[in-house]
């Protein structure tokens, strides 16, 4: 009795202890305008996605009945599958089931230690232990002859898995086959049973992944803003084609942020994978069979963690945890690699409460849940999360909650006051450009190489000529006048990838040394545009053309290529977006709807 | 196995093959300058092992010692670590295609853990319906439309009505054209195994339904059996079966972009014909049911007549076995049945479309013509048809009119046609054919070495030959009838794995391209490879429901060259949907220069002839997508009235001008079909706005030519009953085979 008590009130600590960061850290990602039945879109403020989302029926029901976040109960529903997991796995506490509660708090909150409250993430783990369980305990039924005999098991499992499928949503696929694997490679413990049959085989996937695909079937696909063809939303190379997806539905416009995903993870991913190779090589003496399965499995997983996020943007692109998400249904769409860090972690956390060594139990234990002290404080704080609080205007909250919040949290970075001014910026978006040679002005780069031969009359047509930017090239475009300018066009004409990666840009009287700072770019992703509900989105990088933060008087303006890239920068025509009537006069041209 | 005289070939096909070897990416200086290099090497190589063979045993290395699998799949590791998997219009879509390969090879090696029989035979099912699965998620219910694939539906509409009767006359476009396309262009193959669809529903609610069943139903059927008949277990066929759905972005070009149905459904077909030949040669006594499958998939492939060419090869294995076959009352049945089977249809196709004429045709430079108009020596042919169209009134000069230029039998020419042809083709099947066929025993060997070295001799430099076969298709007949001795190496690759490392490693390799191999064929199909097909869009629809909804006694024109301007498809099942006659410089695609409809002799007197010419043709409305054309219709306003402005297509309505079909003479309740024309006269004498053709009849009055101007033949009809209708159309086939007056056009 007293140890029921004891258990009853470990798992009430331990319940607190998980749902405790649901009502503490700020949220990464939140809901936007759009709903379908009980479905509503979701949008990830570090990782830019854009996807509707809704939570298991069995949760809402508790949801709303108690008006707590959902979030809430999924963590107590991965907490109970967690300590099924470790009364399976762990020999330490397999006969303590009040201090098993209490160990089975440290997975969940390893989660969360390294995804940040992603309601996503959350939602996507909440079912997995409990259903890899559910799936481990048919394996072994089958194995043994008697899984005809144990319809009831069939049914429970099939119902968590319908419940995993609802809570997991899009990545329910990527859940059901993570649970089938852990089942059968790191929980089970005999291999000395028979082989199953092929039609036991396919009923047990039919279990874990028949809802699952049914749901990555029939799930909704949200709207995106009116973006054209060409538009981008998130970071990317410019000269490389964008990864599609292999199978099933994806948007026509990439809207995951990869770049931010991998400065995200970073850390966190270089974390877990430390952890599961000490693990790894401290654990293997003594060790059961499926718990070294464990370890190298972990150790596995978190390498492709490490390769997604530490590998040059086109190398990660062709890495294990990005064809996955090629691979999977939504993968293109739902950040997976949430759920695959998440999952890394909770492994990690499990792995290390089955170590033999007591101590390194601890110390992995500890690295684990003091991951959130080392990953980025954007996981705990969005940047963009400052611009959704109650007092911000409906606008920026439909912009900040959009598939455009790449673009302004990086625009953020050019100017901080950029939401605040975005009528400026759209206004000078649309603005008229005019020709500077043909306004009599003139322009240089340093150092160059004339591209066209200099005895034809026409405006000179520039470029470094060496094959590369280094940093430190410089385009100077000269006036006629002082003049009040706004923006800047610097076309590199037919060699599209020819355009500056990175720039400086200063403006003043023609020594360079007397010119104001105006603008840094730091990672050119092409101009500024928007749709026509006001969602702004990237033109092509070839496409150069930047608005200043706000208007300055200058005779000169000084650009300085700071970036470094296997191509020329190339000058065909230089443009100003400026307010002199005599430039308005004559020779402007009408910035055009799409790149 | 001879390892240095399998690296030897190896070095000889990727030299062959690969041309210019650069590291990982086309950015990166070559470490192999030119394709000559591997070929000197392997040659050298090759020299050492015969050799060292020699020296050793006393004979030279035996072709199967030349397939050692290690070898072969280090060949894969060079095209993974090499730019051939980012070279454009490559097999693999995009640059970040070698992310599903190592998933494939981590995947591969699960299931080498495992059982891999299951998994395999899983696997191809599941990529079989992924890709379908693709092509219907991609069509969202939209009409497949592309290019060609427009002639298709119309043909198997014109089918649908008037099959066995074919040829016939149409007065649908042109003021009437002769409808006989169906035999070279090979629809009949296509339109007989789909007849069941065809005639139970309308043909564009299972066009879609019909090209997926042909793409991924018959055609990994059809190499299925014909593993299964080559000896092969199910997991080979099933494999034979999920290659010959990833064989090359060439084929889903034809299949899809191109909509070359006839060569689609033919080529499918290739693989079981051919292993059914090979079974029927080789057996003493085959089966009754081997011998009717054979008549009747063999039938089938030749209604794509260039398929003929296809299994030239085989005839060698007939004249080897020749004494025996001739005694054989089972080969000299199922002969015979295939002869009386095609006999009809060939003899048809040969007296009616001038076959002789287009084979010999490179050198004229005109033949284009041949299949469709009726016009043939008049009509204009102006500068290549870059897409700027030329001034209205542009004098038309001739030239080259194939989609490949005439040429003799040129090496250097060749070999980029065979550099280019390897990029497209699934690297499996580009590397392992080799040792897959030298693998087969006697005389399969023997089959597959000729019939693929013929077909990749014809689709390489064969090209220039003969461009109006388009023979470049050839290679990837090749590559269709690779699919199943390549099933039958990899099957035996993955069951050595068991027995070493290195075979295992070789298993992994091969294995993480196999399975990779679907997911390319599916980005293809999903429209992200540099191969983009379209569907009904927008524009056709508007056309159709103006067109439609349009009240109008005469014809309709396209003005200038329209080929596939709408929604990049042809505008021949136009003339279906919208029951009205069209004129155009041509419904189909048969021109590769640009062609105006009007004829020279009136282009050339300006106003006057082109306002002759329209009231020649009856013509009524005039639709222009070209900016001269739409310019000269509205400076003349006068004339022309502008009814309908679409995102290219403008339509004008002549002003001045009272419609009439009846040229000379009165008639009235002039109505027409897919396939005549009725009226009432009421004179005895009429001269019809239709062109005159010789295999044409008419009821109750006699059928004669007029000649309205020159090149323009019209129907001259007397001694008719004035009151009584009349009905024009063709002759029976029959009458047009047998009288010699009534053949050709």
């Amino acid at each position: 009795m007293i140890g029921m008590l004891r258990a009853v009130l470990a798992f009430l600590l331990a319940a607190a202890a998980v749902t405790a960061p649901v009502f503490m850290l700020a949220p990464v990602s939140v809901d936007a305008d759009a709903h379908v039945g009980p479905w509503t879109a979701l949008a990830s403020l570090n990782l830019n996605a854009f996807h509707f989302w809704r939570s298991d029926s069995f949760v809402r029901l508790f949801a709303s009945s108690l008006s707590l976040p959902a979030a809430a109960f999924q963590m107590v529903i991965m907490l109970c599958g967690t300590w099924l997991a470790i009364r399976q796995h762990s020999a330490h506490f397999a006969r303590t089931p009040a201090l098993r509660w209490l160990v089975s708090a440290v997975p969940c909150l390893a989660v969360l230690s390294f995804v940040g409250l992603d309601r996503f993430v959350i939602g996507s783990l909440a079912w997995m232990p409990l259903l890899s369980m559910m799936l481990f305990a048919l394996l072994n039924a089958t194995r043994a002859s008697y899984g005809a005999r144990v319809l009831p098991l069939w049914v429970m499992a099939l119902f968590v898995s319908v419940q995993n499928s609802a809570s997991a949503n899009q990545s329910s696929v990527c859940t059901g086959l993570g649970a089938l694997f852990i089942a059968r490679y790191f929980w089970e413990r005999s291999q000395d049973r028979r082989a199953l049959k092929v039609r036991e085989a396919l009923a047990l996937a039919t279990v874990a992944l028949g809802p699952a695909l049914w749901v990555a079937v029939t799930a909704p696909t949200v709207p995106l803003p009116a973006y054209p063809q060409d538009a981008h939303v998130v970071p990317e190379s410019g000269t490389s084609l964008l990864y599609h997806a292999l199978v099933g539905p994806a948007y026509p416009v990439l809207t995951l942020d990869r770049i931010a995903a991998a400065a995200l993870y970073m850390p966190g991913s270089a974390l877990l994978l430390a952890v599961s190779l000490a693990l790894l090589v401290t654990g293997g003496r003594g060790a059961t069979p499926n718990q070294k399965r464990l370890l190298l499995g972990t150790a596995a997983a978190a390498v492709c963690l490490v390769l997604d996020s530490a590998l040059p943007y086109d190398l990660s692109l062709i890495a294990p945890l990005a064809t996955l998400s090629r691979l999977l249904p939504w993968g293109t769409v739902v950040p997976l690699v949430s759920v695959a860090i998440g999952l890394v972690a909770w492994l990690v956390a499990v792995a290390a409460l089955s170590h033999s060594s007591r101590f390194v139990l601890a110390l992995a234990c500890t690295a684990s849940l003091l991951g959130s002290f080392i990953v980025s404080p954007e996981l705990f704080s969005p940047s963009l999360a400052a611009y959704l609080a109650p007092s911000a205007s409906a606008e920026v909250r439909r912009l900040v909650a959009s598939p455009s919040s790449s673009v302004i949290r990086n625009l953020l970075r050019q100017d901080p006051l950029f939401l605040d001014h975005i009528d400026y910026y759209h206004h000078k978006a649309s603005g008229h450009f005019h020709d500077l040679f043909r306004q009599g002005g003139s322009y240089s780069l340093a150092p160059s190489v004339p591209l066209r031969d200099p005895a034809q009359p026409g405006r000179p047509r520039l470029s470094t000529g060496i094959a590369r930017q280094v940093g430190g090239e410089l385009c100077t475009a000269k006036l006629p006048k002082e003049t009040l300018v706004s923006g800047v066009e610097i076309s590199p004409g037919r060699n599209w990838g020819d355009f500056p990666r990175s720039m400086t840009i200063s403006a003043g009287p023609c020594d360079r040394a007397s010119a104001k700072h105006v603008v840094t770019v730091d990672g050119w992703q092409g101009p500024l545009l928007f749709t026509s509900d006001g969602f702004p989105y990237w033109g092509r990088h070839h496409f150069v053309r930047v608005i200043f933060p706000q208007p300055v008087s200058a005779q000169c303006l000084f650009v300085e290529q700071t970036g470094t890239a296997p191509y020329d920068w190339s000058v065909d025509q230089v443009k100003v977006l400026s307010t002199h009537p005599q430039l308005d006069t004559a020779g402007s041209s009408p910035a055009p709807a799409t790149p | 196995m001879n390892v240095a005289a399998s690296a030897a070939l190896l070095l000889l096909v990727l030299g062959f093959a690969g041309g210019a070897w650069h590291p990982w990416s086309p950015n990166i200086p070559a470490i192999i300058p030119a394709g000559r290099f591997p070929v000197m090497a392997g040659l050298l190589l090759l020299t050492v092992a015969c050799a060292r063979s020699l020296l050793s045993e006393h004979r030279l290395p035996r072709l199967k010692e030349l397939t050692s699998p290690t070898v072969w799949s280090l060949g894969l590791v060079a095209f993974f670590f090499s730019d051939w998997v980012v070279r454009p219009w490559g097999f693999f879509p995009d640059p970040f295609s070698r992310g599903p390969i190592i998933v494939g090879a981590l995947v591969c090696a699960w299931f080498l853990t495992v059982r891999w029989t299951a998994a395999l035979k899983l696997w191809a099912l599941a990529s079989i319906v992924l890709i379908a699965a693709a092509f219907f998620a991609e069509s969202q219910g939209r009409l497949l439309m592309a290019d060609d694939h427009a002639m298709f539906l119309f043909r198997l509409k014109l089918l649908k009505e008037h099959f066995p009767a074919i040829p016939f006359w149409s007065p649908l476009w042109n003021a009437g054209f002769d409808a006989r396309d169906f035999f070279a262009t090979g629809a009949l193959n296509a339109f007989l195994i789909s007849a069941p669809l065809v005639y139970l529903f309308p043909v564009e609610s299972v066009y879609n339904l019909i090209i997926a069943g042909i793409l991924w139903g018959l055609v990994p059927a059809c190499s299925f059996a014909a593993s299964r008949l080559l000896g092969g277990k199910k997991t080979t066929a099933w494999l034979a079966a999920a290659l010959s759905v990833a064989v090359s972005l060439l084929w889903y070009r034809w299949a899809l972009k191109y909509g070359t149905v006839g060569f689609m459904t033919s080529s499918a077909l290739f693989p079981l014909v051919f292993a059914l030949s090979l079974r029927f040669i080789e057996s003493p006594k085959p089966r009754w049911r081997d011998c009717l499958a054979l008549v009747v998939s063999a039938t089938l492939m030749f209604l794509w007549s260039p398929s003929a060419l296809a299994v030239l090869p085989l005839g060698v294995l007939v004249i080897l076995r020749l004494p025996r076959l001739i005694l054989s009352p089972r080969h000299i049945t199922t002969a015979l049945l295939i002869v009386c089977l095609n006999l009809p249809w060939v003899s048809m196709m040969w007296t009616v479309s001038k076959v002789g004429n287009f084979l010999n045709a490179e050198g004229s430079g005109a033949p284009s013509t041949i299949q469709a108009s009726v016009e043939e020596g008049t009509q204009p042919k102006q500068e290549a048809a870059t897409g700027d169209a030329p001034e209205p009134f542009t004098p038309p000069t001739t030239g080259p009119s194939f989609r490949h230029r005439a040429g003799k039998l040129d090496l250097r020419r060749g070999m980029q046609e065979l550099h280019s042809q390897a990029q497209t083709v699934n690297p499996l099947l580009a590397l392992f054919a080799v040792p897959a066929i030298l693998a087969l025993g006697g005389r399969k060997r023997l089959a597959y070495a000729l019939s693929a070295g013929w077909l990749l001799f014809l689709g390489t430099f064969g090209v220039s030959l003969k461009p109006q076969l388009e023979l470049d298709r050839m290679a990837t007949m090749a590559a269709m009838l690779a699919a199943a001795p390549v099933a039958a190496y990899l099957y035996n690759l993955f069951e050595a794995a068991k027995t070493s490392f290195w075979h295992r490693a070789a298993a992994v390799a091969a294995g993480g391209f196999l399975l990779a191999s679907p997911l390319a064929a599916s980005t293809v199909v999903q429209n992200h490879s540099s191969e983009r097909y379209q569907f009904r869009g927008q524009e056709m629809t508007s056309l159709t429901e103006f067109l439609s909804g349009l009240s109008t006694s005469g014809r309709v024109l396209f003005s200038g060259c329209i080929l596939h301007e709408i929604d990049g498809a042809h505008i021949a099942p136009v003339a279906l949907w919208t029951n009205k006659q069209l004129l155009a410089t041509s419904y189909a695609h048969n021109i590769w220069q640009y062609t105006q409809p009007i004829p020279r002799d009136f282009l050339l007197r300006k106003d006057d002839g082109i306002r002759e010419w329209l009231d020649l043709m009856n013509v009524t409305v005039i639709f222009a997508h070209e900016p001269t054309w739409v310019e000269y219709f509205r400076k003349r306003p006068s004339e022309y009235r502008e009814i309908y402005a679409g995102s290219r297509l403008f339509a004008f309505e002549r002003v001045a001008y009272s419609p009439t079909f009846f040229l000379q003479g009165e008639g009235s309740d002039y109505t027409f079909t897919s396939g005549s024309v009725t009226f009432t006269p009421k004179t005895e004498r009429v001269v019809l706005k239709l062109q005159h053709f010789p295999f044409l009849s008419s009821s109750g009055c006699k059928l004669s030519a007029f000649e309205a101007a020159p090149g323009v033949s019209l129907v001259e009809l007397s001694s008719c009953t004035p009151g009584q209708p009349v009905t024009i159309k063709s002759v029976s086939p029959l009458d047009r085979l047998f009288s010699k007056g009534a053949r050709t056009t």
